[in-house]
This record gives C-alpha cells, structure tokens and sequence, in this order.
C-alpha cells in the first residue's frame, strides 16, 4: 500500500473571468521513503498541489488518501493528528518564518501545539532538531533576519521535522539560495530521508536538483500532467514534446555534449476556463487539428511511463500497440 | 566549434572599458562592509563578460560602479579608476556622466517586474531614451521604439500598452529594447533572466545573444548561472568576497578550472547528465563583508588551505596565457599551467 494515494485531483479557483483550472484531474501515489519530485513552470500547479494535499486549500473534487485513511472531506479536528504526519518547507525562507519568533520558538512551536513531547523536554528537543538540520546551537535565541537564507531554511526544515512526519512537501526548498547553499541543503535532506525513511514530494522548476533528488518525476503543464515516469527513463526516453524543450532550455554549465535548443514560441496560455484540447498545442512545433479538438489523455506508453500526447507515438517513432492508463 | 569562432572575433577589438584597482566600501552603523577589494578588469568590444558569484559577492556594485549610479552615501569609491574608451570617469562632470548612460552604457535590471514605469506607455518609456540622447522630435523617436519592439520580437502595436498588459518574459524583452535603442557600446546585464522560467529564459538569451552579436556590443553578464555564462559568453570572471578569484576564457574556467572556490562552485551543481550519488557543496558561508581577514577570503571554506594561506592576501598569477587566478597555492608556478 502506498503512503499517499491521490486520484482525480482537481483545484478550481473562482476569478471574475471564470473558474482558473490550477490542478486538473491529477492522480498518483508515493510510497514511503520515496521522492516524486513536480516539475513544471511557474503557474503550472505545482504550488497549489502541494497545498491542496496538506488540506491548506480545499480540493474541488478528487479523493486523497493517506495511510489507508481518506483525508479528502475529514474536518479539521480529525485532520489535526494527520499534520503531524505531514509536514511542509516553504519555497522562500524568509515569508515562512514568524520574524517575532526565536529561533528555538519557532521550532518548539509545532510540539507545543499537538503535546507529541512533554512540556519540559520541548527545549531540549529543539535543540536536537538544530543539531540534525546543522545549526549552531547557539543561534537559539537569535531571530530570523539575522541569519542568511542557507541557515533560515535549515531553521524551516527542523520545523518540518520536529513531529516526525513520514511525509514532507518541498515547495522549492532551494530555489532561492545560492548553489554552494544549494547543494548543502540538497545533501541535508537526502541525509534525513536516508535517516528518517522520509517520503518527499519534492516541487521545483529546477530538472537538475529534480534529477539528483528524485526517485520518480512527473512534469506539469497548466495544471496536468503531461509526462510521468520514473527518473532515469525521464532523461534517457524523453517523450512528451513540452518535456523536450523544457530539458533542452535549461542552460548547461559545460562546454561539451551540449544540447540542440528547442526554443518554444510564445508563453503560458491562460489556466482560466481553457479549451477543452491539448493545453500545451499552441506552442507545440508538432500540433495538429486532432490536438486542438480533444484533450489528451495519460496513456502508458511502456510500463510505467505515462505521457499525454496525441502524437506521442508518431513524434518519437513508436509503433506497438498501448493501453490507457487511469 | 561556435564558442572557438566567437572567440577569434572580439579578441583583437580595442579595448571599451578598463577598471583598474577599484575598491568600493559601504559604509554603515554597523561597520564598513568592504563590498569591493581591489577588482581588475578589461572589456573589448564585441567581448561577452560572464560575471559570476553568489549574493554578496559584489557583482551588483560592480555595474553601478560602471553606471557611476552608486549610492554615496554609504557606498565610497576607496581608490580605483574606470576608464572608458580610455577616458577617466572620475574626470567626467555630471552632464558627460548623464549623456553615457543610457548612451554608451546601458543597463538591465534583474527584475523586470519594477524597472519599467507602471503608467506610461511601453513606447513612449523607450522613446524617452531615444528623445534624451539622439535629440529627435517625438515622432521619430516613438518610430525608434517601434523598430526596437519589433527587434526583440514584440509587434509594433503593442507600443501604446502599459506594462501591467505584458508577461514576465515580455516585460524583460521591453527593458532589453529600452537599453539597445541608443546602440550602446557597453550592455551591463544584471542577472537579467533569473526571474524567468526556463522556456522564456531560453527565448531572451537567444534574443540577447543574437543582438550581443549583431550590434557587436560589449557585454557584461551578470549572474549565478554558470549556464548562462556557457550560453552567451566568451570570458568569464568568477568574484568571491568582492575579489576576481579566477578570470579566463570558457574553455579555461569551464574545462580547467583552478581556483578552489570555481571548482567547488562546479561541484555544487547537480547534473543532467551525470549520476552523482551526493554533491559536492562547499562548506560553511561567505565570509561577512565587515569582517575580511586579511589573508584569503575563501581560507574558511577551502578544502585545500594550508598554513601558507594564512601568511599573506594571495597574489593573482596567470597561470597560462589570459587565465588568471588569485590563490597562494600558484605563487611560485607563474606560468605553468597545472
């Protein structure tokens, strides 16, 4: 059985112009110690899954099921024991921290609110979490604007740590520190997954951290997912064409074995009310009028590789015969 | 390849800009932040400069340093000369200083969410450029906008709409034309795409590298990104605690980096290509700007110190032709490349 199960997500939100689809008919599961890591552009979704997961938005429709227990419609007193189970690190470590609160208060603060350690012993706890997450001890009684980003976000992970959660959602954790940061953090909480048979769901834009992070990858694109699939096959079969170019635009930091660019015209359509079609067909160099009449749907092109193209076959020269998935 | 044939074209170009021993402090309550130690450098036309670092590290002011736009007070221009086109900027009065900018050195923003006027038009914003430096009447200058709106791949109607109307992506393309419409001789570009997504990253580094090539600007790149740098430059300058550590062509920073600091920098990066079971991140963080020690910077953090490090502020040694680093261990291998 696998830790989280999410079938037919959807998140609508109501805007003046319509209803914005920003997660449309997701479904997935991720087993306990994994990493499945959401890549997309800003826009995409991908923030809002994370959310909609965590009950800090109300989905629309779908079903979430964690642990064998159905989250979707429980209230928020039976949802309260869930949260220590789930936990979450914030993109921007700078909004994610009360900046009134010490740092060991920031800390304690999830312990004294669901009693999981005794009143006496949450300070000495905390500092346990500052040791695990490597921060001084003596950063304790300083407040956030006086560390750096590298450091407050190690401050958001001991939080997110401190009910021993078997779940975490990283909503671009390292996205705004500095690469030698970067790197730290990624190797920290690759370390507490090892430690702590931790599942992430790991939200990034970021292919290269998602690479080294996850087990298995799936891309968004305007709210669905177009691709999905485990890591290593992701970069060596890439089939969906947005998957393509949103791998070949990444600027490579070497001279060699340098990819061809596929440069995409145009930007993001809008999520609000779109066509009933491939939302990605404007800007697709492969589309088609099949594309513009009917949404694709996620198909499993080879075992365990889902992609949702009209043409996938055709652009990548397959020729056996498939089935639906979902 | 490309890179070895753009390389051969700026090479014997004269030289646009020269900063020779620069150090800028900021000084606050605090303390002195010495923001800038000693920076060197040269640009020629046609050149495309990566200028890469983390936060801090005093790219930022180097730009405003060019732009002469540094805030006194706190910042303080210690000693140091900027030359341009062989002239002394310090000898410019404030008019010469107003006509360059904008004129021979442009500058784009990192965030093109806050550089661009909320209630005039696109247009009439990189008119007013146009207007101030060519002196032209107001018609030919809103033509001007046009064609440049039209040179980065926005249509020419779109000229009389307001910023809030356009993208991200857009937005930037808008400051890019803003800062090419006097065909500047020097384009600084503060980590002009960070703000983007990748797909429209890759649509204005495109724009921007062809433009850098047509124009046959001088650049200078601004980023964190040693990818960018790999994408549109021919030399790239790697600064820590605001010090060129290390300075060379692509193929010598990328294929032979020496100094510890652009190797660990390297190390930190997560592959596309390569299975790397864990990075390698370079320890602790930047030394505080208020608090340099007086031998090297990065002592802290390098996996390669020895007790020599501590004895003197390093040297920097070219190591081979045009591939300059500033570490204690090259002092006596001047010349050899290792």
């Amino acid at each position: 059985m696998s830790l989280l199960e999410v079938y037919n997500l959807k998140k609508y939100f109501n805007t003046p112009r319509g209803k914005l689809h920003a997660v449309d008919d997701v479904t997935f599961t991720i087993d306990q110690g994994e990493t499945l890591g959401v890549v997309g552009e800003s826009g995409c979704g991908k923030s809002t899954l994370g959310k909609t997961i965590l009950r800090l938005t109300e989905p629309t429709a779908g079903k979430m099921i964690f642990d064998g227990k159905d989250i979707t419609a429980m209230n928020k007193r039976q949802f309260k024991p869930m949260r220590q189970d789930m936990q979450m690190i914030f993109q921007d470590p700078f909004a994610s921290l009360n900046p009134r609160n010490s740092v060991k208060t920031i800390i304690s603060e999830p312990m004294k609110i669901h009693h999981t350690v005794p009143k006496k012993e949450i300070g000495a706890r905390a500092e346990e979490l500052m040791d695990t997450v490597g921060l001084a001890r003596r950063y304790a009684e300083t407040y956030p604007h006086e560390l750096d980003g590298g450091r407050r976000q190690r401050i958001g992970i001991a939080r997110a740590l401190a009910l021993n959660p078997r779940f975490i959602v990283c909503d671009e954790p390292v996205s705004a520190l500095d690469v030698s940061i970067q790197a730290q953090i990624i190797n920290l909480l690759m370390d507490l997954q090892e430690q702590h048979n931790l599942a992430y769901m790991f939200i990034t834009h970021d292919l290269s951290v998602v690479r080294h992070i996850s087990t298995r990858i799936f891309v968004m694109y305007l709210g669905q997912v177009v691709e999905s699939c485990a890591t290593k096959e992701l970069f060596a079969t890439t089939l969906h064409p947005y998957t393509k170019a949103l791998l070949s635009a990444i600027p490579v930091p070497s001279l060699h074995n340098r990819r061809e660019k596929i440069i995409l015209k145009g930007e993001l359509t809008s999520p609000i009310e779109p066509k009933e079609c491939c939302r990605f067909a404007v800007r697709c160099q492969f589309a088609r009028e099949e594309c513009f009449a009917s949404v694709p749907p996620l198909r499993e092109i080879s075992p365990g590789h889902n992609v949702a193209c009209h043409l996938v076959e055709e652009i990548n020269g397959i020729h056996s015969t498939t089935t639906t998935a979902q | 390849m490309e890179e070895k044939k753009k390389f051969g074209d700026y090479r014997d170009n004269e030289e646009v800009l020269r900063i020779e021993d620069l150090v800028v402090h900021y000084e606050t309550i605090d303390g002195v932040a010495e923001a800038l130690n000693g920076i060197n450098l040269t640009l020629r036309r046609g050149e495309a400069l990566g200028l890469v670092g983390e936060t801090g590290a005093g790219k930022t002011t180097i730009a405003l340093s060019i732009m002469h736009l540094l805030p006194v007070p706190p910042s303080h221009v210690i000693q140091g000369k900027i030359y341009l086109d062989g002239k002394d900027m310090d000898e410019m009065s404030k008019k010469e200083l107003r006509d360059i900018r904008g004129k021979k050195v442009a500058m784009i923003f990192q965030d093109p969410m806050t550089a661009l006027n909320p209630v005039m038009t696109v247009g009439t914003q990189i008119a007013e450029v146009v207007r101030l430096h060519d002196h032209v009447s107001k018609a030919e200058a809103m033509l001007r906008a046009q064609e440049m709106l039209r040179i980065v791949g926005i249509p020419e109607t779109r000229a009389n709409e307001y910023p809030h109307q356009f993208s991200g992506g857009m937005k930037q393309r808008v400051i890019i034309a803003m800062a090419l419409a006097c065909d500047p001789e020097i384009l600084l570009a503060d980590e002009p795409t960070t703000a983007l997504d990748v797909t429209i990253q890759a649509q204005v580094l495109e724009l921007m590298r062809n433009l850098q090539r047509d124009f046959n600007t001088a650049l200078i790149m601004i980023t964190h990104d040693f990818g960018v740098v790999a994408d549109i430059c021919h030399t790239c300058a790697v600064i820590y605690a605001g010090e060129i550590v290390e300075y060379g062509t692509l193929e010598q920073i990328f294929d032979n980096p020496q100094h510890p600091y652009t190797k660990g920098l390297f190390g930190s990066l997560p592959s596309l290509d390569k299975d790397v079971e864990r990075l390698d991140s370079i320890r602790g963080l930047m030394s505080d700007p208020m608090d340099l020690p007086k031998y090297c910077s990065f002592y802290d953090r390098c996996d390669f110190c020895s007790e020599e490090c501590k004895k003197c502020n390093p040297r920097t040694v070219e190591v081979e032709p045009g591939h300059l680093v500033k570490c204690v261990k090259f002092h006596d291998k001047e010349g050899a490349a290792v």
